[in-house]
């Protein structure tokens, strides 16, 4: 089995050769485990400080947002054929063993996509956050028909099946309502895995998906109506 | 007979047409062609030619079921407007996506063959 585990990173020089070098190099079931940043027109050292950690890096020459990022590393793991991708935070948000929590339901067959779930263990995450989320997977639900614990998680699995299917046309953070929408209309087999969240101030205040609560919602609304 | 240029009226006149000289010159400057010349020409010059009927707002109102010409007016630019807005962010949106596969096409020609 082949894995790739994807990075998309914007100006995330200060933490990403840290990340870097806690991702895990062997994994039980996969036989050729590769990595890939997706430096999405950042203008500080990303991608060469990604280059120094022995990572391939995609570069965009500008910001495109996170569907964008999403989408060029999917492109890589379709084009070279690739059995499972992770999507993986670059602001240490996510800890590295819980990659190989992900792809378990995809490894047993059971599974096309996985998100992990940071509301299925809640310790940590800050109240206005849990209460934010929780609106938003009833809206997705409403919307899109799939009942999701965290929907707005970057940590994903995808199978092979799921990286032929899904051609990520959004940019920027309403990726998350696209995928959900896809899933659905792909047919695909849905799983959740519980990981954990590691808030550091320097992590709060890179992942506003919070605090643009009203962006996503605008978005998950326009998802539906455009799709 | 001056009667008819009152100053909403003189107000209106003077920016049509500033508008249609902008249309001549960009049709010079060849940024139109003379289908944009025509028509855009055409649409201005009804403007200048509807501002001065007397109370021909207030007949089309009428018709319309609508209390008086500016309401009318109000009601018909708004949805215009409206409409303009959607479709410009639905472009908008087409070319963003536009975007996203040059700078995707370009992040992936040096991998195209791992």
């Amino acid at each position: 089995m082949k894995l790739l585990i994807i990075i998309p990173a914007y100006n995330e020089e200060q933490i990403i050769g840290q990340v870097l070098k806690l991702l895990p190099r062997k994994i039980r079931g996969i036989n050729k485990l590769d990595r890939i940043v997706i430096d999405d027109g950042s203008t500080d050292k990303t991608a060469e400080i990604a280059r120094e950690n022995n990572t391939k890096v995609l570069s965009h020459m500008i910001n495109r947002g996170l569907g964008g990022a999403l989408g060029t590393g999917l492109e890589y793991a379709r084009i070279n054929s690739f059995d499972i991708a992770v999507t993986f935070d670059a602001d240490g948000q996510h800890n590295p063993s819980d990659i190989k929590k992900v792809i378990q339901p995809i490894l047993k067959n059971k599974a096309d996509i996985v998100i992990g779930s940071r509301l299925k263990n809640k310790k940590g995450m800050p109240w206005y956050r849990v209460l934010g989320n929780f609106l938003l997977n009833i809206i997705t639900y409403i919307f899109f028909g799939l009942w999701s614990t965290d929907t707005q998680s970057g940590l994903r699995a995808f199978s092979h099946k799921a990286i032929e299917k899904i051609q990520i046309e959004t940019n920027r953070m309403e990726v998350s309502s696209e995928i959900i929408n896809k899933i659905k209309k792909n047919r695909l087999k849905y799983a959740e895995a519980p990981i954990q969240t590691i808030y550091t101030s320097y992590s709060l205040k890179k992942g506003q998906k919070n605090s643009n609560g009203i962006a996503i919602l605008a978005k998950l609304i326009l998802e539906k109506i455009l799709n | 007979m001056w009667e008819i240029f009152t100053p909403i009226r003189i107000i209106f006149l003077l920016f049509a047409l500033f508008v249609l000289s902008r249309i001549w010159v960009r049709f010079r400057n060849n940024v139109i062609g003379m289908t944009g010349l025509i028509s855009w020409s055409i649409i201005w010059i009804s403007i200048i030619v509807l501002i001065f009927i007397p109370g021909k707002a207030d007949f089309i109102a009428q018709k319309l079921g609508v209390a008086k010409g500016t309401d009318a007016f109000f009601a018909l630019a708004i949805i215009i407007l409206l409409y303009s807005v959607y479709r410009i962010y639905v472009k908008i949106d087409t070319i963003e996506k536009e975007i996203t596969k040059i700078v995707r096409k370009n992040a992936l020609k040096d991998f195209k063959s791992k």
